[in-house]
């Protein structure tokens, strides 16, 4: 009996001894399936596990599967920083009245309320830059050593860190571009359930600045040239440190309390020059066929390739999405001028299924710029266009303008203004006829959006020689950007209105135009004027203030540290 | 001659004063009595009233517990009464022992407390004990609706969800926890628990008692203990069966297909061009969906229990089986729900060893029907159900003959884009079949010390799991997978299933102690936990409907296969003491401490401390009001307590959570040959902890008049700090615009009140009135986006109605109570019909934008609720009816809102559906703007009371050749009536329940049930 008893006592306590001892340890608890992964075990020492930390990086321009809003496809990044690029400007306009705010970016009316475009730009810009910190604080080599990489994994992820700070740079670009001051957070900042630090654009700017020329420097371990399609390597920076300093005025202007710039910033013209004849020594060439670098296959298209200093990659299957290339195409044109056959079958000559009828060129613009024309005959009784037009820059050789009208009297009517077909989803080498049935069956696009091609830096280049006089140079390069576009008639010098006619042809639909007219005052003046500028069809100059856009609302009341753009109240 | 006078004398008054004496002794016999009055325990009871019936003659017992009393009647019947022990009528006889028994429902009951338990008199928190044999309880089937209304502090929410003493959290857990025969529940919620087999509820509802479970019981603590057998106990059998029907208590009021042609023809009267589409869109038919989609529901349940003793009286057992079966409301619904319970207590070592061994298995096979009320209300009533052949058959072959919009018949049909599901078809197409298989197992080994009987070790090891399983099957002719594009002839099947289970190992040293008037109890334990949670799922798309599907079918498209897995696990360990300790049963100490540790957190965040101590005071035991008649019992309590919450919280929350995707479109060429997905992590914060709430309590317990009245009153204030929440973060600061993180502080006051009336006592008629009401103020103390209240912008946005962009009808405010409403002012026209789209500028800028929008002070919680419970018997009769009821909540009828307007874009979409008959009432043509959307016109006074149940009862006695057998009939309405002014189904929808809280989106009415059950025991 007492045995049992004394048993019974040790086996209680040490029982419970023994649990003392090693419970603790189990508050270590990680997730135990093969397939989830925290930061501490997702990387590992796997090089491939690094590349799709970086993949994620790359699809910060078209994916939309992370961030809580309501239209995925319309918060893309490339659709809303496109819309507010081109609709607010004189080259497009968008008819779709039932989202309010295209209307406000179509006439410059926007306030201080969210709207959809400004939201995505801002989210998807931090967005991104957030998972470049985070793959930065992941891969020191501090973190891959204890993980186990072998040393030929950590010289190959220095290669990776490049590439994701070179996005980083792009996504703060966009944002100053788009905003002035932003929220400026690095892979050295407070992370978790904090309230970012505010940088000036300036600041930002030198940031960019300081980022791009590391990665481009000599001893980077950012790829060569041409050698990753459709990652980035040096030329992608170089490509994008051209276009930032050609705008250093701008981004680093001053304003005042109203949001008026009361000085602009000290340029960068020779940095500019010096950066494009960099790239100039790399391995691009133009594209034998304009038209041909906006086509379905651009990305497999080797003619196409050589003039793509970064692109952001599409495919019908593969990174589809609403808001990116299908967007360009589909919103392009619409259903009544899809082109038949002699039985009447549809052409699907935008290389996709289905239209929605969105943006279109207004004719002011075409006329001026592209110098297309309309002969008598090509006017219908009712005044609508019967399609034909005549121009002699091959550029101008993809317009759509049957039954369409000449005066947009109604944003809010498609066939008001001119179809520009730039953007078309049927590979170069294929006849509408020939492509058919596949387009029949596209519900995404497969055009890789150049972001950066060599013809921008060309005219970057020309544009910054325009400053420092030193023109000469230049017009070699222009010269070859006319003859591609069929105009054969060489110049010899060139000035300020030509560079501003010739970015608003070749770059035209590309995401810069506003950008172009802030740069030469041009945005909000009220001596250059387009329809609906201002808000009224006739065209007015608005205020200086909306150079910038407002903070979002939502991120106004989360973020404190942020407070209403100037002249925003 | 004078010796023999002398003697003559002396027997004379000997004789006298042994006849004397004898008459005197006769004369006792008949009016003077003694006795001894003990306890169950042969101790004597002091202090217990002898009064003889019918008159005012009485004593009371002395401290050896004796009496004496002289009677004036004879026969005479002596009522013996003691505050906690039962009321004892006797004849009087001159010498008696007499044993009081124990009122079980008085002060000297045990109630069960965290790792122990107490005599009543002796808690020092608020604790609120029911034994559930003792409620009213109406015809219920789960547990959770046994304590609707009858615990002040308690909120039974419809679903089930109960709130002790409001919400004190927004995201992680307001649930209690809930502890079953000390075996804290994870992973089978209270409604696993078979009604029957419940003993007793013990509710903790403050800190000071429920913070010896530490980081699991800032929701409070509700402890079961199941029905045990008796030691040396006969068999007993009880049988107990319900039947019932179920049906709406209303019916959602859609237009008739002629009104509604009608209807259609006058709203587009003015466009002969939409006209057409319109009657295009109508047929001939006159379909009451409604109608067609429900069914009477029936349901019935049966459970048998067994309890006795074999070897010897050593093996103590109790089984018990229970099958619940129900069909639903809606066509298709059904389920079962069979249980099994076994408990068995053997004891050794002459007591000081008992084991106890508790299972149950609780499982549930599920086919749902709900999805199709909410569609037949708006469906269009002029198209047919069917599809049918020329000879008037029904056309099988077309989408297994359930009509939708279409061209072409068979093979060819071709649905019309946007076409709305046929609610019938919607069933019957698809197959969505769930399995539950609950289980919960527990063994406890108690040792008592031989020799030294003071202490005890008890060693508990426990398992409470689920298996689940989830079908669905799409038949490959369904035409929503027509629509999404995959070729004919593929189904898709969709399959989850895993489990989630939790074990414990604890072990627990128990000290109790008596000595001249001091009390100590002390406990010290160690409790080890593992949570473990699996779930895999898998779609796959399958060419052979009818074929079981198995590898072989995989799927016809190796892109739409995938099979997704994902486990992850917990661990918590916990130390804890406590102290209890007495002096006189007058003066009452609790002292707890308990140290958490949980993997939840990051190692900095990882331990919590949760201290409660306190007091009481049992003034009845105090010399001036121990003989008081009024009070039998007074007690008065104050505690502080700390309780954490650890519930509701992720697992791995602290680190990122990495996802490695498989969409086809989260993919980049990074070069080679293949795409390369992503790898990405989810949002997270480092330094997520706990939400810790400190409680204050103080109450008075109390009986007057010996029971007649009795009750409680508790005052309590809670503050919650650190408090979690899913809210808008900054963007650069994370991976997400959203995040759980705490938020911030959160108090809550009230006051609560429960009352028992025993308004009628007698032996063949007795009438019980229970009264419980609870009045709550809940307010944010501190954001950490920014304290001042008078600053528009520090509030975080909640409360999302589906419309509109990034639109929300209600924030988070400092000074403000959770989900405060934050709307527009709807503008009325002069005879006060709210004009559509009009709104007030309130901030007279002449535009109405996001600065017009204002707190209205309307909240979703009630500022008081309250319950009722009625209980009369009258000889074998019982009669009662349960009520409870709120006020000062308001609800945002978001149905009324999506039903409010005609405009819609039908036509263009190719479908008409039905319209609600509230467009007739509002007369609203135009689509509902942003801010009509977000317009106050939707709050409405939700306060309510509801009379949850009226049931009546006949119990035979005896009905068999046993003694104590019964035999009792009852019928019972459900659901009974509710009072309100609330124009939704249901104004109990979303009352306190986390999310969606305070938004009304129900369109099905609730279900009234109608019940006879008969018990039967021997």
């Amino acid at each position: 009996m007492k045995k049992i008893i004394i048993i019974l006592c040790v086996m209680f306590v040490s029982g419970a001894m023994n649990i003392f001892t090693s419970c603790t340890d189990d508050l270590d608890a990680f997730p135990y399936n093969e397939t989830d992964f925290t930061s501490e075990n997702a990387y590992g020492s796997d090089f491939e596990n690094y590349l799709s930390g970086l993949a994620k990086i790359y699809l910060s321009w078209s994916n939309i599967s992370d961030l809580k809003v309501d239209d995925g496809g319309a918060s893309e990044l490339l659709r809303a920083y496109w819309s507010i690029q081109e609709c607010s400007s004189d080259a497009c306009k968008n008819n779709w009245k039932g989202d309010a705010w295209t209307q406000d970016i179509n006439q410059n009316t926007w306030s201080t309320a969210s709207n959809a475009a400004t939201y995505a730009i801002y989210a998807r810009t931090l967005h991104g830059i957030t998972y470049v910190n985070e793959f930065l604080r992941q891969t020191t080599d501090d973190r891959l050593k204890q993980r186990g990489c072998s040393s030929e994994v950590v010289a190959k992820v220095h290669q990776l860190r490049s590439e994701a700070r070179f996005v980083r740079a792009y996504m703060y670009w966009i944002a100053i571009d788009t905003f002035g001051d932003v929220p400026f957070v690095t892979e050295d900042s407070d992370f978790g359930a904090v309230t970012p630090e505010v940088g000036t654009r300036s600041q930002v700017f030198d940031y960019i600045v300081t980022e791009l020329e590391d990665i481009t420097a000599n001893d980077s371990p950012m790829a060569d040239a041409g050698t990753l399609y459709p990652r980035a390597d040096k030329g992608a920076a170089l490509g994008l440190l051209s276009r930032i300093y050609l705008n250093a005025e701008v981004y680093r202007s001053t304003v005042d309390a109203n949001g008026n710039v009361t000085a602009k910033g000290e340029p960068m013209w020779q940095e500019c020059k010096a950066v494009c004849e960099k790239i100039f020594e790399l391995n691009y060439g133009l594209c034998s066929n304009y038209f041909d670098l906006f086509r379905g296959d651009n990305g497999e298209n080797p003619d196409a390739r050589k003039e793509m200093l970064f692109s952001v990659y599409y495919d019908k299957n593969n990174n589809f999405s609403w808001g990116g290339a299908y967007f360009l195409v589909a919103a392009s044109y619409q259903g009544a001028d899809e082109l038949k056959d002699e039985n009447g079958n549809s052409l699907y000559y935008m290389g996709i299924s289905t239209p929605w009828a969105g943006v279109r060129m207004p004719y002011e613009y075409a006329r001026d710029y592209f110098g297309v024309s309309v002969p008598e005959s090509g006017y219908a009784e009712d005044g609508t266009y019967t399609g034909e037009y005549d121009y002699s820059d091959l550029r101008a050789g993809e317009f759509y303008i049957k039954g369409h009208s000449e005066v947009m009297s109604d944003i809010g009517v498609f066939s008001q203004g001119w179809s520009y077909y730039k953007w078309n989803n049927r590979p170069h080498d294929k006849t509408p006829a020939e492509y058919a049935e596949v387009a029949a069956g596209n519900s995404g696009a497969s055009i890789d959006i150049p972001l950066i091609r060599l013809a921008e830096i060309y005219l970057n280049y020309a544009e910054a020689c325009l400053h420092l006089n030193s023109t000469g140079v230049a017009v070699p390069y222009l010269n070859e950007l006319r003859n591609r576009a069929g105009l054969m008639n060489d110049i010899s010098t060139y000035d300020r209105d030509y560079i501003i006619k010739e970015r608003a042809v070749e770059l035209s639909w590309e995401s810069l135009r506003r950008t172009d007219l802030i740069r030469w005052d041009l945005f909000h003046s009220s001596t250059f004027l387009w329809n609906w500028k201002g808000g009224s069809y006739n065209g007015q100059g608005f205020s200086e203030y909306k150079l910038v856009f407002d903070f979002p609302d939502t991120e106004l009341v989360s973020n404190s540290n942020l407070s209403h753009k100037p002249g925003y109240n | 001659m004078k010796q023999k006078v002398i003697n003559r004398v002396w027997l004379s008054i000997t004789g006298l004063f042994l006849l004397f004496s004898l008459q005197s002794y006769s004369q006792d016999a008949q009016n003077r009595v003694a006795g001894t009055i003990v306890d169950a325990a042969k101790v004597p009871i002091i202090g217990a009233t002898v009064i003889e019936k019918g008159t005012m003659n009485g004593t009371v017992t002395d401290f050896n517990g004796q009496f004496e009393l002289e009677l004036t009647q004879s026969p005479a019947t002596l009522q013996i009464r003691m505050v906690g022990y039962s009321t004892l009528e006797v004849a009087a006889e001159p010498e008696m022992e007499l044993t009081l028994k124990e009122d079980v429902q008085m002060l000297d009951e045990l109630v069960v407390i965290g790792y122990g338990s107490v005599k009543k008199e002796d808690l020092t928190g608020s604790v609120s004990a029911i034994k559930a044999e003792e409620i009213n309880r109406g015809a219920v089937n789960s547990s959770y609706e046994l304590l609707r209304g009858k615990v002040s502090g308690v909120l039974v929410l419809p679903g089930g969800d109960i709130r002790i003493r409001g919400t004190s959290s927004l995201n992680a857990s307001n649930d209690p926890l809930i502890v079953v025969d000390g075996v804290p529940l994870n992973y089978n919620g209270l409604s696993s628990v078979n009604p029957d087999d419940i003993e007793t509820f013990t509710v903790l509802k403050d800190a000071s008692s429920a913070a010896i479970y530490g980081s699991r019981a800032a929701g409070g603590v509700i402890l079961i203990t199941t029905k045990k057998p008796e030691a040396n106990q006969k068999l007993k059998v009880s049988y107990n069966g319900t039947f019932s029907v179920s049906d709406y208590d209303g019916k959602r009021d859609v237009m008739g297909a002629d009104e509604f042609r009608g209807f259609i023809r006058d709203l587009y009267a003015g466009s002969p061009s939409d006209l057409a589409v319109a009657n295009s869109l109508m047929g001939d038919e006159n379909i009451d969906w409604i109608n067609e989609v429900t069914q009477l529901g029936l349901g019935q349940t049966h459970n048998l229990a067994l309890s006795g003793t074999v070897f010897d009286g050593h093996l103590p057992y109790r089984v018990a089986g229970s099958v619940i079966h129900n069909r639903g409301t809606v066509k298709d619904d059904w389920s079962v729900r069979p249980n099994l319970s076994v408990n068995l207590s053997p004891n050794f070592l002459d007591n000081h060893l008992v084991v106890n061994f508790n299972a149950r298995i609780n499982t549930r096979f599920d086919d749902d029907g709900n999805a199709s009320y909410g569609n037949a209300t708006n469906f269009n009533p002029t198209t047919p159900i069917y599809f049918y052949n020329e000879d008037g058959s029904i056309d099988y072959d077309t989408n297994q003959g359930f009509w939708i919009r279409s061209t072409g018949r068979g093979d060819n049909l071709i649905p019309a884009s946007n076409a709305q599901t046929n609610p019938l078809q919607y069933k019957r197409l698809k197959y969505d079949y769930r399995e539950d298989y609950g289980y919960v197992a527990s063994s406890a080994i108690t040792y008592q010390v031989h020799g030294f009987e003071d202490l005890s070790f008890k060693l508990t090891t426990s398992i409470d799991g689920t298996n689940f399983a989830r079908r669905e099957r799409i038949r490959p002719d369904h035409w929503e997978l027509i629509n999404d594009g995959l070729a004919p002839g593929v189904g898709t099947y969709y399959k989850t299933h895993g489990y989630k289970e939790n074990r414990m190992l604890e072990s627990l040293v128990t000290y109790n102690h008596d000595f001249s008037g001091h009390k100590v109890n002390a406990i010290a334990g160690y409790t080890w936990q593992h949570f473990n949670y699996y779930d895999s799922n898998e779609t796959r798309f399958n060419d052979d409907y009818n074929n079981e599907v198995s590898d072989v079918h995989y799927k016809k498209d190796e892109l739409y296969g995938t099979i997704y897995k994902h486990g992850e696990e917990h661990f918590l360990v916990s130390f804890y003491t406590r102290l209890n300790y007495s002096f006189m049963s007058k003066y009452l100490l609790t002292v707890t401490l308990r140290n958490d540790g949980s993997s939840r957190f990051a190692p900095d965040n990882r331990w919590g401390l949760f201290p409660s101590l306190a007091l009481a005071w049992n003034l009845k035991e105090e010399s001036f009001l121990k003989s008081s008649e009024l009070f039998n019992q007074l007690k008065l309590r104050a505690g502080v307590g700390v309780t954490g919450q650890e519930s509701g919280i992720a697992n791995y929350s602290y680190l990122a959570n990495y996802i490695l995707s498989s969409s086809t479109s989260n993919q980049y060429p990074m070069g080679g040959d293949e795409l390369t997905f992503w790898l990405k992590p989810d949002a997270y914060d480092p330094n997520i902890k706990w939400e810790e709430t400190t409680t204050y309590n103080v109450g008075l317990d109390f009986g007057i008049l010996n029971g007649t009245v009795s009750g409680n009153i508790d005052a309590y204030k809670r503050k919650t700090n650190d408090l979690l929440n899913s809210v808008t973060i900054p963007l650069g600061a994370n991976f997400s615009n959203s995040l759980l993180t705490n938020i911030g502080n959160i108090e809550n006051k009230g006051i609560e009140v429960a009352l028992d009336f025993h308004a009628i006592r007698k032996s063949d008629m007795s009438l019980n009135i229970g009264v419980t009401g609870t009045m709550e103020d809940t307010k944010f103390t501190k954001l950490t986006i920014g304290d001042d209240a008078n600053n528009a912008d520090y509030y975080i946005p909640v409360g999302g109605i589906g419309v509109g962009t990034g639109g929300y009808i209600q924030q988070q405010k400092v000074g403000y109570s959770p989900n405060i409403f934050y709307t527009y002012q709807q503008a009325y026209d002069a005879n006060g019909e709210a004009i559509q789209n009009a709104l007030v500028d309130r901030d007279g800028n002449g535009l109405i934008d996001m600065n017009d929008r204002y707190l209205s002070g309307k909240k979703p919680l009630p500022d008081f609720y309250y319950g009722l419970n009625v209980k009369f018997g009258y000889k074998n009769w019982d009669f009662g009816f349960n009520g409870h009821g709120s006020k000062g909540n308001w609800l945002f009828n978001n149905y009324r809102r999506g039903h409010s307007t005609t405009a819609r874009t039908d036509l263009s979409y190719d479908r008409l559906p039905n319209y609600h008959t509230s467009v007739l009432e509002t007369g609203w043509t135009d689509t509902n703007s942003d801010p009509q959307n977000y317009s106050d016109y939707w709050l409405e006074d939700a306060s309510f009371f509801k009379i949850d149940d009226v049931n009546v009862g006949y119990t035979f006695k005896n009905v068999i050749e046993k003694q104590g057998s019964s035999l009792r009939l009852a019928a019972t309405v459900n659901n009974v009536l509710t009072i309100t002014d609330y124009s939704g189904v249901d104004p109990e929808t979303g009352i306190a329940g986390n999310g969606d809280q305070g938004i009304d989106g129900r369109s099905d009415p609730r279900i009234r049930t109608f019940t006879l059950r008969a018990m039967l025991n021997f």
